[in-house]
């Protein structure tokens, strides 16, 4: 496939591509369609406090990962057109009660049900990798998910400008989020009727039910869990942080804390089930894979795609108050970070499928990204700022490649467990957002870019240490493994079942 | 005289086959056909079905080769990987098979479209040369047995 197919419009896969995209970026610019009108809520609603926006940015990545992995059972239930098309329908009534919220607690509440839209992601891969062979899938999902991101640029671009010029007045911002909203919705139901699910003839295959992700030792087992505690334990910090800032009740905060060690002892009583049957047996040796490397990639999309999501929700604000802009310039300086999304994402993944050699491209866009924030850092308002829109879109040139590079190694790792792999890394971004949006809250915008300089430097060297170059299967004959041959025996002996 | 061939089915591969046999029929080769199924770059499990396809296709193709050499009374064998089709043939020529010379049929990318589509094309190719994207680029600086490039036509 050629870069240059992608304006046959004509041909089916190409089209559902394009729709696919067009239904994320709607998504994203749902989602992030706060940071840019934060400082017209500011002057528009009285008792808001610039502390209660920084809650709602936390609020805003907070129910993600729960939301992905419902998402992920209805996808292989449903498959994605209808998943995409309900989610982006429901998920216009929260954004609606957002823009029309008049007390704390609705605003506060539509906030946190609204962040279950970034699940919005893993919908749209499953139906680009339905519709594409496997040769061009990595161009398609790069092009997917990078102009599908740009959705948090346009609403940093627009929305102001919406607000203030086409609205105008107090209530502006609120007309500008509905606007959004209702733009969702409307697409949402226009995308049920104009998609299918994989070229026509396409069977929706249920996957085998997997509860958690197979590992190859003890050691790896015990790394799962501990990296498997914080993909809903980091809901705790959020809960911590509402009741810190007096929100929730003592009571209500021990509810949701039993809630979230509820949900954390269930996810590791999974992998136990799992795992251990399989580790007693013994793993075979062509069936093993690192785990390490795993962690490594969650590492990494913690602190890219984290850093992204956060930097996105205070950029803004941050140039507004830097070099008192008006919101307008400020949000079309801040979508400079995101505009980059157009060609770093796919170059990300271009790069590492081109080099050679993965594991050196996903460290050099790592350690770029720990000097851009770095210099990010240094900036203040004697700078001229000709400059410091060029150090942000260096930056998030490296951030949003080391996004495509994350997401270039992750197929090559196991491919049986591609899926789940990708999952844990995808929900390893929003626990990134999370963390640092928190840490955003006691800090200033400096010391706030040097954490990230510091997140994405550690990262690096959970690379150094752990990531491998991926090694390709190989054999005299094509073969799979030998737990790959065990699967298709229960399903040849299952459909034998069935038929008789 | 043991040739290898990188064979993926396309209309290049099978001229290269022909062309592979005109030229060294004399030399008695035994020829190896080398095809690499690459993995899918895709990070859900939605894409498997057609990654198999695209398996049994390679098989398909590699098994009309075969008869093919059979009616030319040329000896030869295949094989099929998985993996980057770049790393698995350099692999399998240095560490699997060692062969005396090692045939690739260059793909041709003649950029078609508007200009657009026609730019978008040229820079990606322009990239893939400052990199060492294509196969046969690859295995040029690599291989350490001849090579012969046959371009396409």
């Amino acid at each position: 496939m050629k870069v240059a197919d992608v304006f046959h419009v004509k041909n089916p896969e190409i089209r559902a591509l394009h729709l696919t995209w067009i239904a994320f970026f709607i998504t994203f610019y749902v989602w992030f369609n706060m940071a840019p009108l934060a400082s017209s809520m500011l002057k528009s609603v009285n008792w808001l406090t610039a502390d209660d926006l920084r809650l709602f940015a936390i609020c805003n990545v907070a129910l993600t990962i729960p939301a992905r992995i419902i998402v992920g059972m209805a996808l292989d239930r449903f498959g994605p057109r209808r998943v995409f098309s309900v989610l982006m329908v429901l998920m216009s009534i929260p954004a609606l009660v957002f823009a029309f919220g008049n007390t704390m607690t609705q605003l506060l509440v539509s906030r946190l049900v609204l962040s279950s839209i970034g699940a919005s992601f893993v919908v749209g891969i499953h139906m680009t990798a339905m519709w594409f062979k496997p040769k061009d899938i990595g161009f398609a999902e790069g092009f997917y998910a990078g102009w599908g991101n740009f959705g948090s640029a346009a609403a940093a671009i627009t929305l102001p400008t919406i607000a203030l010029q086409m609205y105008g007045g107090e209530d502006g911002w609120r007309w500008a989020i509905a606007q959004s909203a209702i733009v969702m919705a409307a697409y949402g139901v226009y995308y049920w009727f104009a998609i299918t699910d994989g070229p026509v003839g396409t069977v929706h295959r249920k996957p085998r039910k997997a509860v958690a992700l197979e590992v190859s030792s003890w050691g790896d087992m015990i790394k799962l869990i501990l990296w498997t505690i914080p993909l809903v334990g980091v809901l705790g910090i959020l809960v911590w942080r509402i009741e810190n800032m007096g929100y929730l009740s003592a009571t209500g905060a021990a509810i949701c804390y039993t809630m979230i060690v509820a949900i954390v002892c269930y996810q590791i009583i999974q992998i136990l089930r799992v795992n251990v049957p399989l580790l007693k047996q013994g793993v075979p040796e062509d069936d093993k894979y690192p785990f390490n490397s795993v962690a490594a990639l969650n590492s990494t999309y913690f602190a890219n795609f984290g850093a992204e999501l956060a930097v996105v929700s205070m950029l803004p604000m941050f140039f507004e108050e830097t070099w008192s802009l008006s919101a307008t310039a400020a949000g079309l300086i801040a979508a400079s970070f995101a505009f980059v999304n157009l060609v770093a994402r796919p170059m990300g993944g271009l790069v590492s499928d081109r080099m050679g050699n993965r594991r050196f491209v996903m460290l050099s866009y790592m350690f770029g990204i720990s000097v851009g924030f770095a210099l990010m850092g240094l900036m203040n308002s004697n700078w001229p700022l000709i400059i410091a829109v060029g150090i942000t879109v260096f930056t998030s040139f490296f951030v949003q490649g080391a996004e495509g590079a994350t997401f270039g190694i992750i197929p090559s790792i196991k491919r049986r467990l591609t899926g789940q792999i990708s999952g844990m890394a995808g929900a390893y971004g929003n626990v990134g957002a999370v963390v640092y949006l928190t840490i955003f809250t006691f800090v200033t915008p400096t010391q706030f870019f040097y954490i990230i300089a510091g997140g994405a430097f550690i990262s690096w060297l959970l690379c150094m240490m752990w990531l491998k170059e991926p090694e390709s299967g190989f054999a005299d004959e094509y073969q799979v493994s030998s737990v790959d041959l065990q699967i298709e025996e229960e399903e040849r002996r299952r459909q034998a079942a069935a038929i008789s | 005289m043991k040739i290898m061939i990188a064979y993926d089915g396309s209309r290049n591969a099978r001229l290269a086959l022909a062309q592979t046999i005109t030229m060294f029929r004399d030399l008695k080769p035994v020829i190896t056909l080398v095809a690499v199924a690459e993995n899918p770059r895709d990070i859900t499990s939605g894409n498997e079905d057609l990654f198999q396809q695209e398996v049994a296709d390679l098989k398909g193709h590699l098994a009309e080769a075969m008869e093919v050499c059979q009616q030319e009374q040329i000896a030869a064998e295949t094989m099929l990987l998985e993996g980057d089709p770049r790393k698995m043939l350099l692999y399998a020529a240095e560490k699997k098979i060692h062969p005396e010379m090692l045939v690739i049929a260059r793909h041709s990318h003649e950029p078609d479209g508007g200009f657009i589509a026609r730019s978008l094309t040229y820079f990606v190719d322009e990239l893939d040369y400052m990199t060492f994207g294509s196969v046969s680029s690859f295995l040029a600086r690599r291989i350490q047995c001849p090579l012969l490039i046959l371009p396409s036509r």
